[in-house]
């Protein structure tokens, strides 16, 4: 102990070595930990949550997509942007989980508004060959989509390219077997924040206001 | 003291408590009768849209927090129409039959076994698969608890994703009831040894085509057949878990269901042959004319008809049991008449002629073409048909005649390919583009002068031969070792594709039989790697009745052997 002691104070080059190495490994762990499952369930929260949430960087890459009015939309103008972002993989007949994904931002509509105002839903179609342009709006009408709420469909390419961008391409090249993602992003921002799993309206209006007001700070 | 009482109350001459007996007595028979008068019907109604006996739609909440109403959220959606739940995202939707409700869950690795190693799901799943969450068997009581507070019989909490439905007593009462019958027994066309079939063919159908499907359907069954033997042969050999399945095994039995003259005897003619012996679902087929008398007997009787081979199939969104490989011509139709759209889009005046045969055939493409361009300001749209040869020669007579040669010829030649094609040869300059069917190739002359040539386009809702899928040398490597001619690669690549998706079905469903059950499976794996090649891709989905949705255009290689060359990505209107 005392030889350690001695060597601690007498080579300070040691020393310097020991809290260089405690910096640099607390600097590598750091987005380590951010990216790793951090498991919602265990937080300090009264109700249990069932998703999980990540912060990723996507690249988006460029493409044409047709939203439900027929028009075509810049992805990458869509989505980098200085509106903050709520994103969706969906598809229009599917019977299980869409339904809820898109409920949650349905009845989410309203409270966003008053977080920040100008925020942007998007749902992309998984199955853009059935999901027509037709389709897509029958399918916002259902759920009472507002105007700030844009459905689109692309190629059967197109979209397999994006959700690779965003990680979200289903095993098997069989969408019965795509996963519920929910994708936040604030205003002017490249990183997201990835939620996995079914949320409630409650579960999307808190990340969603943790987003906004992280990007605010 | 107390005691006294009481006893003075039974014994003393007040009558008061025999009166209230009586009311209490005739509660309870009120009660029961009411329970027994519940309406299974509107039980079924309120499990498949979502609809209360008032004729509301029914409320729930789901997530904890987001309420609804309507036919979004019904029963059916998650637990499907057979009631045997899904997996979908990660989820797995418990069954709701009777035999599952009603009893104490049961563990039946066969049943659960594609969920647990087949199909590729997240690790949370494939732990919940593992996690046997035992419960007794559900009374009226607890399963009203389950639908309208989400615990279940054992008073476990169930997933957030079910949602707690605000049902009155009387819809409760209703929706059990239906719940009661929902796949109790084994749908007809199965017995303990064998499951029956059936492909219905017309007469009229060509003998080449005809052989090229009966053929392939034969050899299959055959095969299946063969590999069910060596099984059961010996059914406890089983190094794995084969054993399991053995209450799964049956032998395949095809019937080939011939119908004859007119096409409005033809339900009456199914009905007959179903009689004699009742299948469980149809598959392939091939008539002339329109699908629509075999649909309309497959959704009456809820059999599955599944991908015949027609051009002219029944579009009918609230159809359950039919699905196809796609639309066939109005599908055709809707393809060109995006691609004039887009390919003129520079011109204020769009000038096409169409001439189409009176047959339905003709018909059904050239009212589609007729649909699309009647809101187009910038289309003109002149439409010729003709009732037989000589009407067509003389229409397009007529046509050639007349001064200014069209821009624009859209043909629809039904049953008169080979004329149309000649009298084209013929008059090779008679339009500027020539746009027809995909079938019209198969009508090709001999010799095209390069002029009409490059002139003409088809729709292509194929694969382009340039394209080669995985499976396809696979599919003809089985059809060459089994000694089928192949004929026509189309259709008995076809063929062999629906039959491998219900073989794959069988699989899956184990030994519930139900029809329903197929159809779901169906949906849910068309998109699976069975496709063999025949297009760029077969995909279906929930409530989904076309698996492949678009077409090429195509125009004719400069060489005879090439065959096709799309000039057109793969558009879907």
């Amino acid at each position: 102990m005392n030889k350690l002691r001695q060597a601690l104070f007498t080579r300070p080059r040691v020393l310097v070595l020991i809290i260089l190495s405690l910096v640099l490994g607390a600097g590598v762990t750091q987005p380590i930990a951010a990216n790793k499952f951090s498991s919602i369930q265990n937080q300090q929260n009264d109700k249990p949550k069932y998703y999980t949430r990540t912060r990723q960087t996507y690249v988006i890459p460029e493409m044409i997509l047709v939203n439900q009015h027929g028009k075509n939309v810049h992805i990458t103008e869509l989505l980098n942007n200085d509106q903050p972002v709520l994103l969706q993989f969906v598809f229009t007949t599917c019977a299980t989980i869409c339904p809820v994904l898109s409920a949650t931002f349905a009845s989410a509509q309203q409270s966003l508004q008053s977080i920040a105002t100008n925020y942007r839903m998007v749902s992309i179609s998984i199955d853009p060959e059935q999901d027509t342009s037709q389709t897509l709006q029958e399918y916002a009408n259902r759920f009472k989509a507002s105007a700030q709420w844009t459905l689109l469909t692309g190629t059967r390419d197109q979209i397999a390219r994006l959700q690779r961008a965003f990680n979200a391409y289903y095993p098997g090249n069989n969408k019965m077997y795509h996963l519920p993602y929910t994708y936040l992003r604030a205003a002017n921002s490249s990183q997201w924040v990835r939620l996995e799993g079914l949320l409630s309206t409650q579960n999307l209006i808190e990340e969603y206001q943790q987003v906004v007001s992280h990007s605010m700070q | 003291m107390n005691t006294q009482t009481a006893s003075n109350r039974f014994t003393g001459s007040d009558h008061l408590p025999h009166i209230l007996l009586t009311l209490i007595n005739m509660i309870f028979f009120v009660l029961l009768t009411s329970c027994a008068q519940s309406r299974p019907d509107l039980g079924k109604q309120l499990y498949r849209e979502g609809k209360l006996s008032s004729g509301e739609s029914v409320s729930a909440t789901t997530q904890g927090d987001i309420s609804f109403s309507g036919t979004q959220f019904s029963c059916v959606n998650c637990h499907r129409r057979s009631g045997y739940g899904s997996s979908e995202g990660g989820n797995y939707v418990l069954p709701v039959t009777a035999p599952s409700l009603f009893n104490p869950r049961t563990l039946d690795r066969a049943n659960l076994f594609k969920k647990m190693f087949k199909e590729y799901q997240p690790k949370r799943f494939t732990a919940r698969m593992h996690m046997p969450q035992m419960r007794p068997a559900y009374t009226d009581k607890s399963l009203a608890r389950a639908i309208r507070e989400g615990i279940d019989s054992a008073g476990t909490q169930l997933n957030p994703l079910m949602p707690k439905y605000q049902l009155p007593d009387e819809d409760m009462a209703n929706l059990i009831a239906y719940l009661k019958t929902l796949s109790t027994m084994p749908d007809p066309g199965v017995d303990q040894s064998t499951i029956y079939f059936a492909t219905v063919i017309s007469d009229k159908i060509d003998s080449v085509k005809r052989r090229a499907m009966l053929q392939t359907m034969r050899k299959f069954f055959e095969w299946m057949n063969r590999d069910t033997r060596g099984d059961l042969r010996n059914p406890n050999f089983s190094p794995h878990y084969r054993t399991e399945f053995i209450k799964a095994y049956r032998v395949w039995n095809l019937a080939v269901w011939e119908l004859k003259g007119d096409p409005q005897s033809w339900q009456q003619q199914l009905q007959v042959y179903y009689q004699q012996q009742p299948v469980f679902a149809i598959i392939s087929g091939q008539v002339t004319g329109a699908w629509k008398p075999v649909q309309t007997f497959c959704e009456n009787m809820e059999i599955p008809c599944l991908f015949p081979h027609t051009a002219l199939p029944e579009i009918d969104k609230k159809s359950a049991y039919s699905v196809y490989f796609n639309r066939g011509l109005s599908l055709e139709a809707d393809v060109i008449a995006k691609q004039i759209i887009q390919q003129q889009a520079d011109k204020a005046n769009i000038q096409i002629t169409q001439i189409y045969s009176a047959e339905q055939e003709g018909m059904t493409p050239a009212d589609a073409i007729n649909n699309t361009m009647k809101n187009n300001n910038h289309v003109q749209l002149d439409n010729y048909v003709f009732h037989d040869i000589a009407e067509l020669q003389s229409q397009l007579k007529k046509l050639s005649e007349i001064h200014e040669r069209p821009d624009l010829l859209v043909l629809w030649p039904g049953a008169y390919s080979r004329e149309v094609l000649e009298w084209l040869q013929d008059n090779p300059t008679l339009a500027n583009t020539v746009y027809l069917p995909s079938k019209a190739l198969d009508a090709l002359p001999q010799a095209i002068p390069s002029s009409l040539k490059q002139r003409m386009l088809f729709s292509y809702p194929y694969e382009v031969a340039s394209v080669q899928h995985p499976r396809a040398y696979r599919v003809h490597a089985w059809m060459n070792s089994r000694g089928i001619e192949v004929t026509d690669k189309r259709l008995q690549f076809n063929t062999y594709y629906a039959l491998t998706l219900v073989q794959y079905g069988l699989d899956a469903i184990v030994d519930n039989f139900s029809r329903d059950y197929l159809m779901e499976y169906i949906e849910h794996e068309a998109e699976n790697a069975l496709n063999p090649g025949t297009f760029p891709r077969l995909s279906l989905g929930p409530g989904q009745r076309f698996a492949s949705k678009g077409a090429y255009i195509v125009k004719l290689s400069a060489d005879e052997e090439s065959g096709v060359i799309a000039v057109s990505d793969w558009i879907i209107p």
